[in-house]
């Protein structure tokens, strides 16, 4: 009996039925939409960049020309930052070294993750792809000019006292409009041999897993952990990335909000109609021997049916609507996110309990005696 | 078993200012109809409406069937009257969706559980039986009237409470349905009606008038 009334009721009224439907469907669509955009595109940007570049040093607590921290503080790294949320991270350490033409700053890095630190920097040739490799290294594009060096070129680098020295191959020139164009770049326990500072860095470079305000909070964890290391949050990276991510959420959550409180108006308003047009209905089943229980499960069940069609057709409308916005405003197409669905569900079943609750009170409330007198 | 089936007393019912029934003594014996008259506004709704568990009284004590339900809650008045009361409206009042069949059916579905053959028995014995899928827009107004009159003998109730079951029927219709509230009162069914109609009136064991929410006048046949 109740789901003939549950389905003959819905058929009885399918036009406002539709209407709260259609209702739903919209909402869904913009805030499914919206939302996956938003995942889409912040899991995007946060990948973009992740290959710009390090957004965290450590470096010595005091000031020195000489390298004061042990290469072991690497180890220390990344046993307190854990290695889930390390990207990347290399030791540096500088020196000056003898060349065949003249003197160059020689850089002591480790390059299989210097590599993934800077991987935007343009290169001819390639980079030096294991950091126990002492017989390759990187060369700027301004010292190669200088020097006449291409790729391939036998390069020598002396100590300054010329007592030790290295044999090297050219793999890769670098440009990258900095300082860098102007150093040599080798695996670091070659420099480390070359400049006699064997187990020394001045300081390392790391990609980590932290925007915005996380990175500040990072580096102040790390400072008092490491009592000797000095950690700053490389502002223009990590504070941009936040500051991007920050704002794309909040106006997608203004924009979510604003639809919600529409979509609730509007559903409500439905559901008010629907029981304003059923006031007699509810009035005589309450006198044949219903209880407000009753009467709440029919309206449950209803309101249960709109919300999970307009839901079901919403979402992949939704999908569509976000690869339009994906490509007008972001130039980029969006992948599916599963997140989307709970999230939406989540936003219409709130919505629904909103917009139910006037309609609800109304139906509870009605003076049954006084409707079945009505003309 | 109860002397009385029903019993009101001291029972006063006020809107606002307004006072609608005023210190007001009423009772039935079981199988005895009763039919209540009077103008507009001398209470005959206010009094159903209390009987029918649909209201409750401002104060004063209202005896069903030796049970004082008078001050009992929404839930509890449901209760009852799905129990005790069968209601005959004027107005008809059926679901516009649900077949004759069905609409009996629903007062069934909220008393027990529903049983198809026994809702058809009811109905064959209002002589609609070749009426039974047929939706209320597809029943003439006597028609209507009779699958009202089986849904509220559906779940065999105590009392019938009747509110101008012939008020929106021609003559015809009018004596069917008359005929059927004759039967049930000769099969013992205690019934209370409220008519404008003195010639319906007069079908009862008696007839009380009302005015300004008091008896006015008792007339036994």
């Amino acid at each position: 009996m109740f789901l003939r009334l549950i389905r003959q009721g819905i058929r009885n009224q399918r036009n406002r039925i539709a209407v709260g439907v259609f209702c739903v469907f919209i909402g869904v669509t913009v805030v499914s939409s919206l939302i996956n955009l938003y995942y889409d595109i912040s899991y995007k940007m946060h990948e973009e960049l992740k290959s710009h570049g390090a957004n965290f040093f450590v470096g010595s607590k005091t000031y020195s020309v000489s390298p004061t921290l042990d290469q072991s503080v690497l180890d220390l790294l990344i046993k307190t930052i854990t290695r889930e949320k390390i990207v990347a991270i290399s030791p540096f350490l500088y020196g000056i070294a003898r060349l065949d033409l003249g003197n160059a700053v020689l850089v002591g890095v480790d390059f299989p993750e210097f590599k993934k630190l800077e991987r935007h920097w343009p290169i001819v040739g390639q980079w030096v792809s294991m950091s126990f490799d002492d017989r390759h290294c990187v060369v700027g594009r301004t010292l190669a000019n200088t020097m006449h060096l291409k790729v391939g070129d036998s390069l020598t680098v002396y100590s300054q006292d010329l007592n030790t020295h290295a044999p090297l191959t050219i793999k890769g020139i670098i440009e990258t409009g900095e300082s860098a164009d102007e150093q040599v770049f080798v695996n670091l326990p070659l420099a480390q041999r070359i400049l006699g500072l064997e187990g020394k860095v001045h300081h390392a470079m790391l990609r980590v897993e932290v925007t915005g305000t996380e990175a500040e909070h990072l580096a102040r964890f790390l400072e008092k952990t490491i009592p000797f290391i000095k950690a700053d949050a490389l502002k223009r990276v990590s504070y941009s990335e936040g500051k991007i991510l920050e704002s794309m959420t909040g106006l997608m959550t203004l924009m979510v909000s604003t639809i919600v409180v529409l979509m609730t108006l509007v559903l409500m308003t439905t559901l008010t109609a629907m029981t304003a047009f059923r006031r007699k209905e509810i009035a005589l089943m309450k006198a044949l021997g219903a209880k407000n229980r009753s009467i709440l499960s029919y309206f449950t069940v209803e309101i249960i049916l709109i919300v999970l069609v307009g839901t079901i057709l919403g979402i992949p409308a939704g999908f569509i609507l976000a690869q339009i916005f994906g490509k007008t405003i972001f130039l980029s197409f969006v992948s599916f996110r599963l997140i989307v669905i709970p999230f939406t569900l989540a936003i219409m079943s709130g919505t629904a309990v909103l917009a139910a609750i006037i309609p609800i009170r109304r139906a509870y409330r009605l003076d049954t005696a006084l409707v079945l007198k009505e003309e | 078993m109860n002397e009385l089936i029903l019993e009101l007393k001291s029972i006063k019912r006020c809107f606002g200012k307004i006072t609608a029934l005023d210190d007001f003594h009423f009772n039935v014996k079981p199988g005895e109809w009763v039919s209540i008259m009077g103008p507009s506004g001398s209470g005959k709704t206010t009094l159903l409406n209390i009987l029918a568990c649909l209201d409750t009284p401002t104060s004063g004590d209202y005896l069903l069937d030796g049970i004082n339900v008078a001050s009992f809650n929404e839930d509890q008045r449901t209760v009852i009257r799905r129990e005790k009361i069968g209601l005959v409206f004027q107005q008809f009042h059926l679901i516009p969706y649900l077949t004759a069949l069905e609409n009996i059916l629903l007062a069934q579905y909220y008393h027990s559980v529903i049983d198809e053959d026994e809702a058809m028995a009811v109905l064959v014995r209002v002589g609609l039986e070749h009426r039974a899928t047929h939706l209320p827009s597809q029943l003439s107004g006597g028609e209507q009237q009779r699958v009202c009159v089986a849904r509220a003998l559906i779940n065999q109730p105590a009392i019938i409470l009747a509110d101008e079951p012939t008020g929106n029927l021609d003559e015809e219709n009018e004596a069917i349905v008359l005929k059927f509230f004759k039967d049930l009162h000769q099969q013992g069914k205690t019934i209370i009606l409220v008519t404008h109609n003195p010639e319906i009136g007069q079908e009862g064991d008696r007839i009380i008038y009302l005015h300004h929410g008091k008896i006015v006048e008792k007339v036994y046949f």
